[in-house]
């Protein structure tokens, strides 16, 4: 029989995630972002293993950027991409962290600051400003925030201009990594389109709910309109 | 003999009153035993139906069978469909089926608690977690 393992003995929050945000009294941040709330849980150890394999297999090849994609709405898209931007972040990668979910966002009921930058979607309308005007930049240490702004009707337009490539190509120069939320993929085609700016994208999978199908015919898709898809993730939780 | 001759007259009287009690007694005995023997015989050609009493529970419907019956064929029937829907419907289980189906490696499984085999079968069975916006 093993013997009982010390608690003291255990890595403090501190040790493995640093939380200076917490001081920050502007940030609020949902339990969900487990690399925060819950850095020693099982979740956070998966984000950690999936940033461990995209800074070896991604990063370092000079992929700066990488989509999120689900099929159906709660799968896990949103969930998987904020925590991995904010375990990103915690190694001293600059990250920046883009809702491109345009229909329904998402970001901002995980992790938000207040402020008046009208996000991704003025970013996209006023194609004369400054992308860095609509970053909110810091909102953790190492990492900023493209939040999405107000629902858009015309969403598929917005991202199909040739603005989102250029607000794209700014942020790949500006930051080493950029993670990039997109809605689901059976409401919308937004999700090929920012998979295709991208260049690669990343499938979640929720199980017991997430058709295998219906990720088959995502992965074919993406390849389809030329994005790479470096790998799927299974959310269990 | 003359002077008998009253006494051999009821003597021939009584040998014929012997005859024919005689014969009276074999024609009777003849008849019993040709009753005696139609008695005998049980084949009569009828088959006994039943017990003459009613029972006291009824014949129809015969619940245990019913309720047995009907509860294993709902379970067949359910069971055939789920597997049929499950066939036709095939959901991610795990990582092999996502990489079984797929050309792309799975990168990360995100299991959110660590729980025991018991809690996961009773999943299913609790509220979904609030997801809440809480203050840093």
């Amino acid at each position: 029989m093993s013997p009982p393992v010390s608690v003291a003995k255990r890595p403090t929050l501190e040790q493995i995630a640093p939380t200076p945000a917490r001081l920050s009294e502007s940030v609020e941040m949902s339990p969900s972002l487990v690399s925060v709330y819950d850095p020693l849980g099982p979740s956070a150890e998966a984000i950690r293993a999936l940033r461990t394999h995209i800074q070896s297999q991604h990063l370092q090849e000079g992929r700066r950027a990488v989509a999120l994609c689900g099929v159906s709405r709660g799968h896990g898209c949103t969930f998987v991409a904020a925590n991995l931007a904010v375990a990103l972040s915690q190694i001293g990668v600059a990250t920046l962290l883009i809702d491109a979910n345009l229909r329904e966002p998402g970001i901002d009921k995980i992790l938000r600051r207040q402020s008046t930058l009208g996000g991704l979607r003025a970013c996209l309308m006023n194609s004369d400003a400054p992308v860095s005007d609509f970053i909110d930049e810091d909102v953790l240490p190492n990492l900023s925030v493209l939040y999405a702004g107000a629902a858009a009707q015309n969403a598929q337009e917005l991202l199909a201009r040739d603005r989102f490539e250029d607000v794209m190509n700014t942020c790949l120069r500006n930051f080493d990594a950029t993670i990039v939320d997109t809605p689901p993929a059976n409401a919308s085609a937004d999700a090929r389109r920012v998979s295709n700016v991208v260049g690669y994208s990343l499938v979640v999978a929720r199980k017991h709910q997430s058709l295998v199908g219906d990720i088959k015919t995502l992965v074919g898709q993406l390849q389809g309109d030329r994005a790479v898809v470096i790998g799927t993730v299974l959310n269990e939780s | 003999m003359i002077s008998q001759r009253d006494k051999v007259e009821k003597l021939r009287q009584l040998d014929s009153e012997v005859e024919l009690r005689r014969a009276q007694y074999q024609k009777t005995a003849a008849r019993a035993g040709d009753l005696q023997i139609e008695a005998s015989v049980a084949e009569t050609g009828m088959t006994p139906l039943g017990v003459v009493v009613t029972p006291n529970t009824p014949t129809f419907p015969n619940k245990p069978l019913v309720l047995g019956g009907s509860l294993g064929l709902g379970f067949g029937f359910g069971l055939g469909l789920a597997l049929l829907i499950e066939l036709l419907n095939r959901r991610v289980r795990g990582v092999e089926d996502l990489e079984g189906s797929l050309d792309v490696p799975c990168l990360a499984v995100i299991n959110g608690e660590r729980q025991s085999i018991w809690a996961a079968l009773a999943k299913p069975f609790r509220p979904a977690r609030r997801s809440k916006v809480v203050p840093a």
